[in-house]
């Protein structure tokens, strides 16, 4: 007969591997919107629409901030591994762009509890944009406008923000 | 699956959502403006390289109604600006006039050859790379 | 509530104060020098100084091949087979003459380095380019002297090589496509990845912009008062692009402008276009493709190109804009 201590370890055991399954589940379909995304025409390389932050904002919200940027980890190598461009420029920058939004998103759901999805997704499309703009600056060091791709990354930023907020929201309310 | 603690988290969960949203689209509008002024504010300047020992540069402001006259490496140019912002090499010392019947030019670049002399508009982002001629 | 809020607001800030501060550092590097009788601009979008080095190198290898291979220089190999010397070509000379060969077989004697001697006796070498018109019979004793294949023979085996006696050759029709790539090996092997080397008549890219743009060419057009482009070439993919036209190089008789590629078969300067355009895998092939295709009448011409899949603009003589399938690919026109 199961006593409580097998049962307790027994449920430990399974949620491990039932974690490690999930993450890897979210990592594959994060995968999935980040290469369907790639051959969309863009008119500035650091500027994407990042629909795979909503796994990562999934994860996040769902498990834990390591579960998140595991999943923007997992999902940013394996795509790269895909589509060939590993360890590449675009690498790098897709890499800084998945870093930055996990981490952005898990700080301001600690600091700003009362958020909602909107808010978190939006600084992630934003600080996403941010980092992948910073990554082209510093291996390619160009002259830029400032205000220029601060005004076009908020314009971005907001509605692919809401987008991802949006199946967040989605996947949240039917799991 | 281990359940979260918190609750299943609203796109829009308070007041602070929104002043978010306003907060930013303040700022891009204010960015854009700023954007803006910058573009307008740097007027094209034309710029004259002579190539010859030492190298002379010179540099106009357009839009100007003169004529610049320079020593080239055969002899004397007259480069001519319009108020309409174009410029040409009005004549030079050079066996075939190659640049002076180029013409009138708004924002490519004049070349002579023979007497070194090089007239380039310089734009912030130019719209081409190269011509290919 | 305050702080955090507080601290949210100072981390916004900070991401936008290190925006402005990564700014300056410039994007290109260009510089332009005279060179090979023609005006040389290499940019190079790199980080700070290895830029300037790179344009540096791009620059010595038209240096090079201008002391090579210029028919102007008293010193150049080029130079002393037209005085009837047998030369030790160096390896760069080698590869042109071997280069020139490959170019006369590749488009049936249209493209032929031999018509200097063309060239000759319609004023080109004179200093002051004064353009005369050689009777039909000395155009016809001149014909006799031409045909690369006969006339010039060189062997890689006992480095010599010499020309027929009378003959006279001019690389000029390749020499441009020739130092474009030459240079651009040198600056891709010194670790140069995004650039390009323009030398008016011949334009090479590689690599990716920064900003993701693509290279963008326009191609001019020669008729007085257009101020417009014939048409732009959007690339993100390395190409070479290569103009031939009359209204650069010329002589003049009597007011009329003739230009200086010749058609094999009457010795008298082409004249059914104003200029022609190819894009090509490489500067060599473009310079010669758009040379030769400038010979040939347009029937011939547009068969030639349609059978090698060339992209070609033509403007002709008679004002008529033509861009065969090839090149509707590649040349973006405002107008039709």
């Amino acid at each position: 007969m199961p006593s409580a201590d097998n049962l307790n370890q027994h449920r430990q055991k399974t949620s491990a591997v039932e974690k490690i399954a999930t993450i890897a589940i979210l990592a594959s379909a994060a995968t999935a919107l980040q290469i369907i995304e790639s051959p969309l025409p863009r008119f500035l390389p650091w500027l994407k629409p990042g629909l795979a932050n909503a796994l990562t904002l999934y994860a996040l919200l769902r498990f834990s901030t390591l579960a998140g940027v595991g999943v923007a980890l997992i999902r940013t190598f394996i795509a790269g591994t895909v589509l060939g461009t590993l360890f590449s420029p675009v690498y790098l920058i897709s890499l800084a762009g998945a870093l930055t939004s996990a981490l952005t998103m898990s700080i301001i759901k600690k600091l700003l509890p009362e958020s909602g999805l909107s808010t978190i997704s939006v600084s992630g499309a934003l600080a996403s944009n941010w980092a992948q703009l910073m990554a082209v600056q510093l291996m390619f060091a160009g002259g830029i406008s400032v205000w220029f791709h601060l005004a076009v990354m908020i314009w971005v930023g907001i509605p692919s923000g809401l987008i991802v907020a949006r199946l967040t929201a989605e996947l949240l309310r039917r799991t | 699956m281990v359940q979260d603690s918190e609750k299943v988290k609203k796109i829009f969960a308070g007041r602070l959502d929104v002043v978010f949203l306003l907060a930013l689209g303040f700022i891009s509008v204010v960015a854009w403006l700023l954007h803006q002024g910058e573009a307008n504010t740097a007027p094209k300047t034309v710029s004259v390289r002579v190539f010859t020992e030492p190298e002379q540069f010179f540099r106009v402001s357009m839009p100007a109604s003169r004529t610049l006259v320079v020593s080239g490496k055969l002899g004397p140019a007259e480069i001519q600006f319009s108020s309409a912002g174009e410029y040409r090499i009005a004549s030079s010392t050079c066996p075939n006039h190659i640049c002076v019947n180029y013409g009138w030019v708004k924002n490519g670049s004049l070349v002579c050859v023979p007497n070194g002399i090089v007239v380039v508009a310089e734009e912030k982002e130019s719209r081409v790379d190269a011509v290919s001629r | 509530m305050k702080a955090k809020q507080a601290i949210f607001l100072a981390i916004i800030a900070l991401a936008v104060v290190a925006l402005l501060l990564i700014k300056p550092s410039p994007q290109t590097h260009s510089d332009m020098r005279f060179l090979m009788n023609t005006l040389v601009t290499i940019k190079v979008y790199s980080r700070a100084d290895q830029g300037k080095a790179d344009i540096q190198r791009g620059f010595a290898v038209f240096e090079h091949v201008e002391k090579v291979s210029s028919s102007h220089l008293e010193n150049s190999e080029t130079a002393a087979l037209n005085r009837g010397e047998t030369l030790k070509p160096s390896p760069t000379m080698l590869e042109l003459l071997k280069l020139g060969q490959k170019a006369f077989i590749q488009t049936g004697g249209y493209f032929d380095p031999t018509f200097a001697i063309l060239q000759k006796a319609y004023g080109f070498y004179t200093p002051e380019k004064a353009g005369r018109i050689p009777a039909d019979e000395e155009l016809a004793a001149l014909l006799k002297l031409t045909g690369y294949a006969e006339k010039v023979s060189f062997s890689d085996k006992d480095n010599r090589a010499i020309i027929a006696s009378g003959a006279l050759v001019d690389f000029g029709g390749i020499a441009g496509g020739f130092a474009v790539q030459k240079a651009a090996e040198a600056m891709r092997n010194a670790g140069c990845e995004c650039f390009l080397i323009d030398d008016a008549g011949d334009i090479w890219f590689e690599g990716s912009k920064p900003d993701g743009s693509p290279w963008r060419i326009a191609v001019r057009d020669p008729r007085s008062g257009a101020s417009e482009s014939l048409a732009v070439i959007e690339s993100n993919e390395a190409v070479a692009v290569s103009t031939s036209g009359n209204y650069e190089r010329y002589v003049e008789v009597d007011g009329m402008r003739l230009g200086h590629i010749m058609d094999p078969f009457t010795g008298k300067p082409a004249g059914h276009y104003q200029s022609v355009t190819v894009v090509a895998s490489n500067p060599v092939d473009a310079d010669v493709f758009s040379t030769a295709i400038y010979a040939m009448p347009e029937n011939k011409a547009l068969e030639w190109a349609a059978e090698r899949k060339i992209p070609v603009l033509i403007l002709t003589a008679d004002n008529r804009i033509i861009i065969n399938q090839a090149g509707e690919k590649w040349f973006r026109t405002a107008k039709k």
